[in-house]
């Protein structure tokens, strides 16, 4: 079996569709999981009441954010670079997903800021960071639907989500570097978490349930994307024969 | 019930984050099922 042959829209367009069902269904059922342990098992916070239960969409929906940046990054650069139309495609497919969940963790973190810090929103590091990683999204979104010819808008979309990469570890680092009323990370790579277990359980199966979701919405637009693209391909050439 | 509802006080805010994040991605599978339809009319063309 020739793995490259995937790389081809049409050839992709089949197995993305038997894939579709393996990712939307657990997500489904993730959400639950997470949601009910969230609510239901994990303990009322001795600081912030019952507040802190935002968290469990907040903070998966912040690092889908950043993390779906990157990944629409390197399939934008991929598809740049080696001239890969499907990859390019992905990277179209990744931004619309990307955008919702940097909007939903800057809404529901203004609905968290407003009873534990008193104030909606401030222009800290971290918040005023994660606002313009929502204007890349739109800037490549609205850049790409502005080019008609769709491989140049790739291109141009590619340049602007490369150069914006650098937007994410500032974000990430941004409670470090900077003096900020946004807390530190709960969960370090090399720390023992600070929180409660259920507590943590609740955030992690959100997070995969927001990443099984991701995959599930993201290949099915990708189709989409596929067959409108092709399907203005068949037009061109039935026009100029 | 009620007291699950109240939230501590937090009702508002916690429902609230939770009802704009099912707002959000439901309207992202309305449009995709919408486009869709949208395709499947245009191949009966």
């Amino acid at each position: 079996m020739n793995i490259y042959k995937y790389a081809s829209p049409t050839a992709f367009y089949p197995l993305a569709g038997k894939m579709i069902p393996w990712f939307a269904i657990p997500a489904a059922l993730l959400f639950i999981a997470g949601l009910y342990i969230g609510f239901f098992v994990a303990p009322t916070d001795f600081q912030q009441g019952d507040a802190y239960r935002i968290m469990f969409i907040h903070v998966p929906a912040a690092w889908m954010g950043m993390l779906l940046y990157v990944l629409m990054a390197f399939y934008a650069g991929i598809g740049w670079a080696f001239n890969a139309r499907l990859s390019s495609m992905m990277a179209s497919s990744i931004s619309i997903t990307g955008a919702l969940f940097t909007l939903i963790s800057l809404v529901t973190g203004s609905l968290w800021g407003k009873p534990t810090w008193g104030t909606w929103w401030v222009w800290d590091a971290r918040m005023t960071s994660t606002l313009i990683l929502l204007f890349l999204y739109i800037g490549f979104i609205s850049l790409q639907s502005a080019i008609d010819e769709p491989r140049r808008a790739d291109r141009a979309g590619a340049v602007l989500a490369v150069v914006g990469v650098i937007n994410v570890p500032i974000i990430y680092f941004s409670v470090q570097w900077w003096n900020t009323l946004h807390q530190g990370a709960t969960i370090r790579i090399l720390n023992k978490p600070t929180i409660a277990p259920p507590m943590l359980a609740a955030m992690l199966i959100m997070l995969a349930a927001c990443w099984l979701y991701s995959i599930a919405v993201v290949l099915v637009r990708l189709r989409y994307i596929i067959l409108e693209r092709e399907q203005n391909a068949a037009r061109v050439a039935a026009l100029a024969t | 019930m009620s007291q699950f509802f109240y939230m501590g006080g937090y009702g508002f805010y916690v429902w609230g984050s939770y009802l704009v994040t099912l707002v959000l991605l439901g309207a992202e599978v309305l449009q995709l099922l919408r486009r869709k339809k949208t395709l499947r009319a245009q191949n009966q063309k």
